[in-house]
């Protein structure tokens, strides 16, 4: 989910999580990170005053990153004087190595008591016992979480419960989502005499769209197909009806004629010189900057990560994925995560409702909005203020809910990721046939599963 | 650092202390050499013997990063055996680092002898700095840079490429092209200190050697042959070692540039043995691949000290 | 020289020469030019090599969105800490291998020597291990304590030591002098070039790792540049490559700089760190 749904593929970092941007380039101030240098450490709990401090781990250490987090547990602790927030934000490049890079610090001794995990790391964590269930919190908080869950798209909570929670208990409580969807230059499109695509366009409307504003010698193509799972292929094989596990994520459900047409179609977009080979090195937003190509996969995307590249919201356009059998998206859900070890948990669980309560949501606190995700409660997803802050059709996100697929998190995602990627670049280059890669797919997950 | 320092304090006063009390000063006297050498090998033991050891050791025991080790007898080398991305892993380490050092050599001795016969002090400074140079960036930040030139549809070698009528691979993302690639880059940034390795060893070989091959009218391919060559073959060696031990080290350009791929086809050894203890949290495994690296090393390197008996002279010694 | 195949061949050598040598400086050219375009002119092809709008955006930006002066000084103190200790360290060791007498001196040196022929980082899990033990994960210190021994410079500088001629070390010992005077007033001031060289040859194998800051360096207050860029383009944004190649620029300037005074030094003592074996 989030930023990058992809294991271990550069390239989905790079698409997508860009939005590390700035709220607006206005928050953003040319002093953003003075004042984080000291947010890192590990947590000395208990103090003198009587002053819990807590460590939640981020993914990311970019200016906007931390500012954004050190605001919120600057209001935090503004609500709660008792309790101060430190972030621990971690220098990885995609969930994957964010993964490693924390259990490594574990193991190395350093005190966390929260992780910012998406679901792409959930059975992860807590299957291996880190995670410590929160099912006594909940039942002494049931109305507040009653509450937030009826605030939540009912089919991504049901995902979201059956995939996050693997043996029964509440790991996790949900805190933010992302949504894939794609977004077009509309400079691009415009020069090239492209007319804005229908949101129910489909995959031969997408097609004609690359074919008109693609030109090999120019190297202008019409999408940067993503070499990773969230953003790569899985929406492919969710418009097309196919899935890569079956429902309760214990089988492979890859090997299917849908996964081989889905495959099929988008080897043939960089056959015919309508999308570029896949690329660890390629940047996305850089190449949808320049023109290069008219149309890269989004998720939650902010002013001031377009303006890295010189964008603005207002020169994108976001579109729902093209269809073939059925509307389709793939989703992760984020949420803070309360360790095992922590001896802070009462702490940690405040924060955890504090950042999932309606105001906060709608203030995009956190990484919500700048990190590539949006808020979990429909209300502040929904709510317009949130959404200006995107570019237009920025609502798809949330529309797209109901027909959206989680990104695989089982225990062994990123072994399983890192395999599959592999067979996806292999694939999109022609070096073994969708048929073999469908099949290559299923053993990798029988393997990891 | 303050324990190194301190030794060595104590190690310089040793000697002076002794010329005072002559009896003691024999006995002291011979403790001194090892009080000299005893902050390099505290080290040495702590963070380079003790740790090869052990990686032998955890290579016989299943250990998940955060859990509690089980001895597991030879599981970890069965597995090995049949476990073909290790063999991949060695191959493409093998294949590199050969490639490397054969291309180092090759390549740092022509420019060497280039810049030797080259009568212009301003070529022969821009070169020696063009070389040079790189050598002194950061490898992480050379493979960024290369990675943006490299792209195939994106980056301006593809592009030039085809302007002058090529059909370029797509060197990153072609199992075929991605290893002699990742050779390219990694000559870029080190070329340069093999070819001062060279430039000074030419310099080196005394003029009268050449001018009695001249008189004994060799030509000039003669007398690359029979001087330079010879004379220049401990450097070589030298050189060869060195840039053999850069290379199969490899981790950076794989690691940033390709990720391993495509298709583990330039996964390296020493990444593998990182993602497997620290990606796939599976220390004993890690090291079973560590401790397989190690004795294929050992024994290449003993080959090629036992070639270079035959092709090394050491006429100066 | 005189007649004309010579000239011609002058010339045509000095062309190669050239051409190769523009060949090695046009990715850091690219770079360069790439860091000072505005975005929306970065990577387009052709390439614009001599760009028509220059701006310092990118600069900017990689300062403004990591805290880019701190990694970049991490960096520098890292390398400088290591440099100095560890040539010191191995000063005192190449000594005694090169110019005392004592028992196991050969086979000590020996085991050091086969040690240098294997990667460091196969051993990366105990070296976690006991870095773990000492606390020492996330610091600085778990990468300047271990690069403290640098088994080449001990190799390079015994080999070196060894050339000296001893009378002038007899000649400091009937005048009374310990080892401490020996070293100071007789080793060093022959091996300067050969210390440089190896202060040269560690320092860039510090400033270059990327591993070891990649296993042991999480937090961004300890973070080095180099791993610091690397991270900023996957993980923040796919951070724009502009940015990127602002920061390799920065960190490029400095040494370039440093190199032209450098040369001379460089060329001599690593030089003679290759024939001297």
């Amino acid at each position: 989910m989030a930023h990058d749904g992809v294991l271990s593929n550069r390239f989905t970092r790079r698409t997508l999580l860009k939005r590390t941007g700035l709220v607006g380039a206005s928050l953003a101030g040319a002093t953003g990170f003075g004042a984080t240098l000291v947010g890192c450490g590990s947590s000395n709990s208990g103090g003198s005053s009587g002053v819990k401090t807590i460590t939640l781990a981020i993914s990311g250490t970019n200016a906007v990153t931390k500012k954004n987090w050190n605001a919120t547990f600057a209001e935090f602790n503004k609500a709660n004087p008792k309790i101060k927030i430190q972030g621990l934000f971690v220098n990885a490049n995609g969930w994957v190595d964010f993964f490693s890079a924390l259990q490594t610090q574990l193991a190395g001794g350093t005190a966390v008591d929260a992780i910012y995990i998406p679901t792409e790391g959930m059975q992860l964590f807590a299957k291996r016992g880190l995670i410590n269930p929160l099912d006594d919190y909940v039942a002494k908080d049931k109305a507040y979480i009653d509450a937030l869950y009826q605030d939540i798209n009912q089919s991504m909570l049901k995902g979201f419960k059956a995939h996050s929670n693997p043996d029964g208990k509440t790991y996790y409580v949900p805190y933010a989502y992302n949504t894939t969807c794609i977004a077009y230059n509309k400079k691009t499109f415009a020069s090239r005499k492209v007319d804005p695509p229908p949101p129910d366009w489909t995959w031969d409307d997408f097609k004609t769209v690359c074919q008109s504003v693609s030109n090999k010698a120019k190297r202008q193509y019409g999408f940067l197909i993503s070499a990773d799972v969230w953003g790569g292929f899985e929406p492919w094989l969710t418009t097309n009806g196919a899935k890569l596990l079956n429902d309760s994520w214990t089988k492979s459900a890859i090997k299917s004629s849908e996964t081989v047409e889905a495959f099929t179609y988008c080897r043939g977009l960089v056959a015919d010189g309508l999308a570029p080979a896949p690329s660890t090195t390629a940047n996305g937003l850089q190449l949808l900057a320049s023109g290069s190509v008219a149309m890269v996969l989004v998720g939650a995307i902010a002013e001031s990560t377009l303006a890295q590249y010189g964008m603005h919201t207002s020169d994108l356009q976001i579109v729902p994925w093209p269809k073939k059998k059925q509307q389709g998206a793939s989703i992760g859900v984020g949420s803070i995560a309360m360790l095992q070890s922590s001896k802070e948990k009462d702490a940690v669980w405040t924060f955890i409702k504090y950042v999932t309560a309606p105001e906060q949501q709608k203030a995009g606190r956190g990484g919500t909005i700048t990190d590539g995700q949006l808020p979990i409660r429909d209300s502040a997803s929904k709510s317009p203020e949130l959404l200006k802050q995107m570019p237009d059709g920025a609502e798809y996100f949330w529309k797209m809910l109901p027909y959206a697929q989680f990104v695989p998190g089982t225990a062994n995602a990123t072994a399983m990721e890192g395999a599959m990627i592999q067979t996806w670049s292999d694939m999109l280059t022609g070096s073994i046939s969708p048929n073999a890669a469908a099949k290559q797919m299923e053993s990798q997950i029988k393997k990891n599963i | 650092m303050t324990l190194s320092k301190t030794r060595a304090a104590r190690a310089r006063q040793t000697p002076l202390r002794g010329k005072v009390k002559p009896g003691l000063s024999t006995r002291l006297a011979g403790l001194v050499p090892y009080l000299f050498i005893s902050p390099a090998y505290l080290l040495f033991t702590v963070f380079i013997l003790l740790p090869l050891l052990a990686t032998v050791a955890i290579s016989f025991l299943n250990w998940p990063l955060l859990g509690t080790p089980h001895a597991t007898g030879l599981k970890n080398y069965v597995d090995l055996v049949h476990d073909s991305v290790a063999l991949k892993a060695l191959r493409n380490t093998f294949l590199f680092t050969i490639l490397t050092a054969a291309a180092h050599l090759i390549i740092a001795l022509a420019l060497a002898m280039g810049v030797r016969a080259s009568r212009s002090r301003i070529v022969q400074y821009f070169v020696r700095t063009a070389f040079v140079a790189p050598f002194l960036m950061s490898g992480g930040v050379v493979a960024l840079m290369w990675g943006g030139l490299m792209n195939h549809d994106f980056g301006p070698i593809a592009y030039y490429l085809e302007k002058l009528g090529f059909n370029p691979p797509d060197f990153l993302n072609s199992k075929v092209w991605v290893i002699p690639s990742l050779v390219v880059v990694d000559l870029w940034q080190t070329i340069g200190i093999t070819f001062i390795f060279m430039l000074v060893g030419l310099q080196s070989i005394p003029a009268v050697l050449y001018e009695a091959a001249r008189v004994d009218g060799a030509s000039a391919w003669n007398r690359f042959v029979h001087v330079t060559l010879p004379m220049l073959s401990p450097t070589a060696l030298f050189a060869i070692v060195i840039s053999f031990i850069g290379a199969f080290q490899t981790f950076t350009w794989m690691e940033i540039l390709t990720n391993g791929g495509p298709g583990n086809s330039s996964l390296s050894m020493v990444q593998y043995v990182y993602r497997s203890a620290f990606q796939n949290f599976q220390l004993g495994y890690g090291s079973t691949i560590g401790v397989m690296t190690l004795v294929v090393l050992l024994l290449f390197t003993l080959v090629q000290f036992g070639i270079s008996r035959w092709w090394v002279h050491y006429e100066r010694m | 020289m005189r007649h004309p195949g010579r000239l011609t061949g002058q010339i045509v050598l000095n062309v190669v020469l050239v051409l190769g040598g523009i060949a090695m400086v046009l990715p850091i050219l690219y770079t360069v030019i790439t860091s000072l375009e505005p975005a929306s002119q970065q990577f387009k092809l052709p390439p614009q090599w001599i760009p028509r709008h220059l701006t310092l955006q990118s600069y900017r930006l990689i300062f403004r969105m990591i805290p880019f002066t701190q990694e970049i000084l991490n960096s520098v103190l890292i390398t400088v800490v290591v440099v100095v200790g560890s040539t010191i360290v191995a000063v005192l060791a190449a000594y005694a291998f090169a110019r005392l007498h004592f028992r196991g001196s050969r086979p000590l040196f020996l085991i050091m020597l086969v040690a240098l022929m294997v990667p460091t980082q196969i051993s990366a899990i105990p070296e976690f291990l006991i870095m773990k033990h000492l606390h020492l994960i996330n610091t600085r210190p778990a990468l300047i304590i271990p690069a403290l021994i640098q088994v080449f410079a001990i190799f390079l500088l015994r080999q070196h030591f060894r050339t000296i001629p001893r009378d002038l070390e007899d000649a400091a010992r009937i005048d009374g002098a310990g080892h401490r005077l020996i070293i100071r007033h007789v080793i060093l001031p022959l091996s300067w070039p050969a210390i440089t060289a190896v202060s040269i040859v560690t320092g860039q194998f510090i400033w270059n790792d990327f591993f070891w800051p990649k296993l042991f360096l999480t937090s961004q207050s300890k973070m080095v540049a180099p791993l610091a860029l690397v991270s900023f383009s996957d993980a923040n944004g796919g951070g724009a490559l502009g940015p990127v190649f602002a920061g390799v620029s920065v960190m490029l300037v400095p040494i370039l700089i440093g190199f032209v005074f450098l040369q001379r030094r460089l060329t001599e003592g690593v030089g003679f760190a290759g024939v001297s074996r």
